[in-house]
């Protein structure tokens, strides 16, 4: 699963994202391996949180998906 | 004898007939048969006769008791029946054995007939001296013999002869037709009864060659020449024979006239002199010097290499820490492979395996001595007895960055040759295999190597032509080749070794599985991947440079790093720092220890923001150790 982060601004940050099993902060770098398999892993249905906690799906996810490099 | 009044014996005279008795009462004995004068007398016993001549009429010799014995002579229009003949002096004349009949087999002949068949006839121990022409073939039909493992019908016609060895055998010229096995004497058909020129391929051992008919030119290996002179020096002629140069005087020195080497006196200023593997022409200019080592030499000026140049120096081995000495993450611990499928061992070399626990990896594990010159080994060990299907796969390896590779040219008509060297050590000997392969996954070139002896060390040199075709990742930052080695995988995984494949491949058919046995060891250090034909010396970094090399892919930093208060009287905390070594791409970072709460919100190649809002401002904020991972 992966978790979404809001920068101090309250914004969300879309530079990294946390990978909750081992905490890590991915980088969304298209180099980073991480990256590549957090794409790949949220295409397939792996849960995908945003900052609140709350799952995101549907249209937004979709939405989500398209922005990634 | 009363009443004769002669005396036979005394007689003198003839004695009349009127003398004698005139009724002839007086018997005489012939033989055994008594008999008077007067009477007629037709048989007559026990009698001899000696060279009796019959001279007319018949001989009767009829219903005779006992045996009847003819001693030569001749016996004319005589009917014998019954008759034993004891011997004859010679053979009988056919045509005295006329109209009597003989059965031979089947066959009944006349005596004295011509029989040019006889059917159904047996003969035991027969031997024919002679026969006036060759059997014909249907007089042998229906009989078979064997030949080799091949049966034979006699008059029949058979192409092939199998398993028969034939010594001794002169074919003519031709009667042999039709295909005619060959052999091979190298790697030349011989064709018997045919005329060979020449054979190649030839190995010949223990061979003395007693004379050759001309001396062999260069072109055949030879030097054209019968005799070498004594301490003369072989000068090379093209295809001719060999050229030599006499010693000269006493401290004279070989060199160059320009056109040929002379021996002349030292200290001159003209020709060639040769140093090393180079000839440089003396007050001339030399393109290049290679093999030389100098010493206490003032280079004048120096001119950098040639793009053929091939560094040995710096970065001779693309792989990094292929002696296994940095282990950040473990620290040598051993590692478990109990979940997920990848896993990163020590640094830059990872694991990857489709089923879970199935062996264990730690540096230096086991705790054998590695190879001379090195410290530290990757092991390997097998946890169960697993029988790989197809789809499964067990390897590890170290994928090169194409920033490191793209000289190779991989990929092109100018893709060079290199060499893959390591030491291993295994429990199973036999052939272990690995793959060279591309970032796409979809060019690969399997090889196999030979593990000798158990449970000893061995240095492997693997060299393999590089590909001109295939995608390969040219100077960036992406995977240039990977490395790597079977360790089980199943036959999806495995192809041809020594060839390049558009397929994927891991390994190469037939070779060993380490997880097939429990408690399988294998073990490799003193990895090197090399441009050249030739796998030269371990290319030995430092340590530090080699921890650098490593930090490019994976850092862990063991310290504590403050945050600061971004303004007075804030809540919020900003942490950042810079990483020792620029890292391939912006990396994931794992921030352990200190508070919790921080959020990476920037990562870059050189370092990383974090910040958060401790809710108070008086508060420390700091994390005790961070780990970095940009690997490929």
């Amino acid at each position: 699963m992966y978790k979404q982060h809001k920068n101090i601004d309250g914004t969300t940050n879309l530079n990294n994202i946390e990978r909750i099993i081992d905490s890590a902060w991915i980088p969304f770098d298209s180099a980073n391996t991480d990256y590549q398999q957090f794409k790949t892993d949220i295409a397939n249905g792996v849960e995908l949180q945003d900052a609140d906690g709350n799952v995101i799906t549907g249209d937004a996810l979709t939405t989500f998906i398209g922005t990634l490099a | 004898m009363a009443g004769v009044p002669y005396t036979f014996a005394t007689a003198s005279t003839t004695i009349p007939l009127s003398q004698l008795d005139s009724n002839f009462q007086t018997p005489i004995t012939i033989g055994s048969t008594n008999m008077n004068l007067g009477q007629v007398v037709t048989t007559i016993s026990g009698l001899t006769l000696t060279n009796v001549t019959i001279s007319s009429g018949n001989v009767t010799v009829n219903s005779v008791s006992g045996n009847a014995t003819i001693v030569g002579g001749t016996i004319n229009n005589t009917s014998l029946y019954n008759v034993s003949i004891i011997n004859v002096a010679t053979t009988f004349p056919n045509n005295f054995l006329a109209n009597s009949g003989i059965t031979l087999g089947t066959t009944t002949a006349n005596l004295g007939s011509t029989i040019s068949t006889l059917g159904n006839l047996t003969l035991q121990n027969v031997t024919i001296n002679s026969v006036s022409s060759t059997f014909p073939n249907n007089f042998l039909s229906n009989s078979s013999t064997t030949l080799g493992n091949t049966t034979l019908t006699l008059g029949g016609t058979t192409a092939n002869l199998g398993n028969i060895t034939i010594a001794n055998v002169t074919i003519q010229s031709g009667n042999v037709t039709g295909a005619i096995p060959t052999t091979n004497i190298g790697n030349t058909a011989i064709i018997f009864g045919g005329t060979v020129s020449a054979l190649g391929n030839l190995a010949l051992n223990n061979v003395t060659i007693n004379s050759v008919s001309t001396p062999i030119m260069p072109a055949q290996g030879g030097t054209g020449l019968n005799t070498l002179p004594s301490n003369n020096v072989l000068i090379g002629n093209g295809t001719g024979s060999l050229v030599t140069v006499a010693p000269g005087n006493n401290g004279n020195v070989l060199t160059s006239n320009g056109t040929s080497w002379v021996s002349v006196t030292p200290g001159a200023t003209t020709g060639n002199v040769t140093y090393g593997n180079t000839t440089v022409s003396l007050g001339g200019t030399s393109p290049s010097i290679g093999n030389l080592t100098l010493y206490n030499a003032n280079v004048a000026t120096y001119t950098s290499p040639t793009s053929n140049y091939q560094s040995t120096l710096g970065f001779k081995n693309r792989i990094i820490n292929g002696a296994m000495v940095i282990d950040q993450r473990n620290s040598g611990a051993s590692v478990s492979t109990a979940s997920g499928n990848n896993i990163y061992t020590v640094d830059r070399w990872a694991t990857f395996y489709s089923q879970t626990s199935k062996y264990t990896i730690q540096q230096n594990a086991g705790s054998v001595t590695p190879p001379a010159g090195f410290s530290n080994y990757l092991g390997f060990t097998s946890s169960s007895s697993y029988s790989s299907i197809s789809s499964d796969y067990f390897w590890f390896q170290q994928q090169i960055e194409g920033f490191n590779t793209a000289d190779l040219a991989w990929g092109t008509a100018n893709a060079k040759t290199v060499t893959i060297s390591f030491w291993v050590y295994s429990s199973i000997s036999g052939t272990w295999s690995g793959s060279l392969v591309n970032s796409a996954q979809n060019y690969s070139y399997p090889f196999s190597y030979t593990v000798l002896s158990a449970n000893t060390w061995q240095q492997v040199s693997v060299t393999i032509a590089g590909p001109t075709a295939g995608i390969w990742i040219g100077a960036t930052n992406g995977i240039g080749i990977s490395v790597r080695f079977n360790l089980g995988c199943g036959s999806t995984y495995l192809g041809t070794a020594g060839s390049w494949s558009s397929n994927y491949y891991i390994g190469a058919t037939g070779s060993n599985s380490l997880v097939g046995t429990n408690g399988a060891t294998f073990y490799i250090t003193g990895v090197q991947l090399e441009v050249g034909t030739n796998a030269t010396n371990f290319e030995y970094r430092d340590y530090g440079r080699e921890l650098i090399l490593c930090q490019r892919y994976y850092q862990s930093f063991s310290n504590q790093i403050y945050a600061w208060q971004s303004n007075a009287g804030s809540t919020f905390r900003n942490l950042s720092t810079s990483f020792p070594v620029n890292m391939r791409a912006s990396p994931t970072v794992i921030l352990i220890g200190g508070i919790g709460g921080l959020t990476v919100s920037t990562t870059t190649i050189n370092g990383f923001y974090a910040n958060v809002n401790i809710g108070n401002t008086t508060s420390d904020a700091y994390i005790t150790n961070y780990t970095s991972s940009a690997e490929l």
